[in-house]
């Protein structure tokens, strides 16, 4: 079966001749697989993710579903990929949820009705269909994110890409939202610093390290070994 | 009236009070009975229609300041024929600020969206302005709470940590902005929000109480250029 996501021999580097950022990256997941991607601060985890969709530029091979990523394909790549970014309030670009989320089915061609209820449907398996008309900038960080992250599924995409999905969730709402990535039949490479988030969703874990990868392990234990955090 | 037909009154009013003779009395009361009219249909709140005359006030009256170089300058010219361009540069700035933030305050941002949609502008251009619309109220609680932790550091009160504040502005809030609005752009990229022209999002339609608005403000527009221009007002 083709993997969904296929990287090889990856090179990040902001500026040419500038410093690497990551180098040597392989990386594999095949459909439904859950993968965590894990290091510290600066480790180069939101660049990797933004280089798989071509919005950093990157040397060696990237493959979406089978499709090479380049700048001739870059548009047909995106649209298998749902990316849920760091900070949610920079890619809530609508009013209201409502229009946020049915923007990404309006644009594939769905009726403005069909499409509305769609993203309605989908805000509500995130819990957050009570909060559709308000406008976005009134809703609260765990909010913006759901909002964020149900616009990023109501395309049923092949690929998803998570960054910090936790990041000023609450304890329940974590717990909730592993729930709801398990239920999906995407692959997800989710980077986050949750090593309990990363162990209840993901299958696998791969750790970054000084602009490499360094470890790709099954078990969040052997993380948590290699920072010698008990 | 549907959000298409609300900005193009706006744009003709704001024409019409940036034509406005402002020789006379009488052109001065033409004027300040369009702004007044346009007020009362947009019924913009009172608190930004007093702010708007604070700003306009802080912006347009350091303009009186020139008047004694005009007047150097100006040979044979009085004090009153000297202040007679800040004068218009004033009253003309008010005015238009004034119909243009009515304008604007009478839209929601899907109201905003909506109405650019069916004007004639090119999609791209009317993306990204709506795109600066939508993102204002996130940088607004942004600029909140960076003047909280101002205050919360002691950044308020005693002048010299105003002042050190105020020269870190640019160090750290610019820098901030330009950060964010980076990463609005790859999320815009990333969305394919450029690419796709945004009526799919909806439209309103034109209806004829918003035909005859139009008609009503192009009228206006035509009667003060030709007031100035036909009847050789200045």
């Amino acid at each position: 079966m083709k993997p969904t996501l296929q990287c090889t021999d990856l090179l990040i580097r902001y500026e040419e001749k500038g410093e690497t950022v990551l180098s040597g990256i392989d990386l594999s997941l095949a459909p439904g697989e859950r993968v965590a991607l894990v290091g510290q601060n600066g480790a180069g985890k939101t660049s990797l993710l933004l280089a798989l969709v071509g919005l950093v530029p990157c040397e060696g091979t990237v493959a979406v579903c089978g499709e090479v990523l380049s700048a001739r394909t870059v548009k047909r790549v995106r649209s298998n990929v749902g990316f849920v970014f760091n900070v949610p309030e920079d890619q809530l670009l609508f009013p209201t949820a409502l229009e946020d989320v049915s923007f990404g089915l309006l644009r594939r061609g769905m009726q403005r009705e069909e499409a509305f209820a769609a993203a309605g449907e989908a805000l509500g398996r995130l819990g957050v269909d009570h909060v559709s008309n308000k406008p976005l900038h009134h809703l609260s960080h765990g909010q913006k994110q759901r909002v964020a992250l149900a616009g990023a599924l109501v395309t049923a995409p092949s690929l998803l890409l998570l960054d910090e999905p936790t990041a000023g969730l609450d304890p329940l709402a974590c717990k909730e939202l592993a729930s709801t990535l398990v239920s999906l039949e995407s692959a997800q490479l989710i980077a986050t610093h949750d090593l309990a988030f990363a162990e209840a969703v993901c299958s696998r874990v791969v750790l970054l390290e000084a602009g490499t990868m360094v470890e790709e392990v099954t078990k969040v234990g052997e993380i948590r070994r290699h920072w010698k955090l008990g | 009236m549907a959000p298409q037909s609300r900005i193009l009154c706006g744009i003709l009013v704001f024409s019409a009070s940036m034509c406005a003779p402002l020789s006379s009395l009488l052109g001065l009361a033409g004027l300040t009975g369009i702004v007044a009219l346009w007020l009362v249909v947009s019924l913009p709140p009172a608190r930004l229609v007093g702010s708007t005359l604070v700003l306009g006030l802080i912006l347009f009256l350091p303009y009186f300041l020139l008047t004694p170089l005009v007047l150097g300058q100006g040979g044979h010219i009085g004090w009153l024929e000297a202040a007679a361009v800040p004068w218009r540069i004033f009253v003309r700035g008010l005015a238009g600020m004034q119909v243009s933030v009515a304008t604007i305050s009478a839209l929601s941002a899907g109201e905003l969206r909506q109405g650019m949609m069916r004007l004639p502008i090119p999609s791209v251009v009317s993306a990204i302005l709506v795109q600066i619309v939508q993102q204002t109220s996130t940088l607004l609680g942004e600029t909140g709470r960076i003047s909280q932790s101002m205050t919360v550091r002691g950044g308020t009160g005693a002048l010299a940590g105003n002042w050190r504040v105020l020269v870190s502005l640019p160090r750290v809030w610019l820098p901030r902005v330009m950060g964010r609005a980076e990463r609005v752009a790859d999320a815009m990229e990333m969305r394919g929000y450029l690419e796709e022209d945004l009526a799919v999002m909806g439209v309103a339609p034109w209806k004829s109480r918003d035909l005859l608005a139009v008609v009503g403000c192009v009228v206006l527009l035509g009667a003060v250029v030709s007031w100035r221009w036909v009847g050789g007002v200045s």
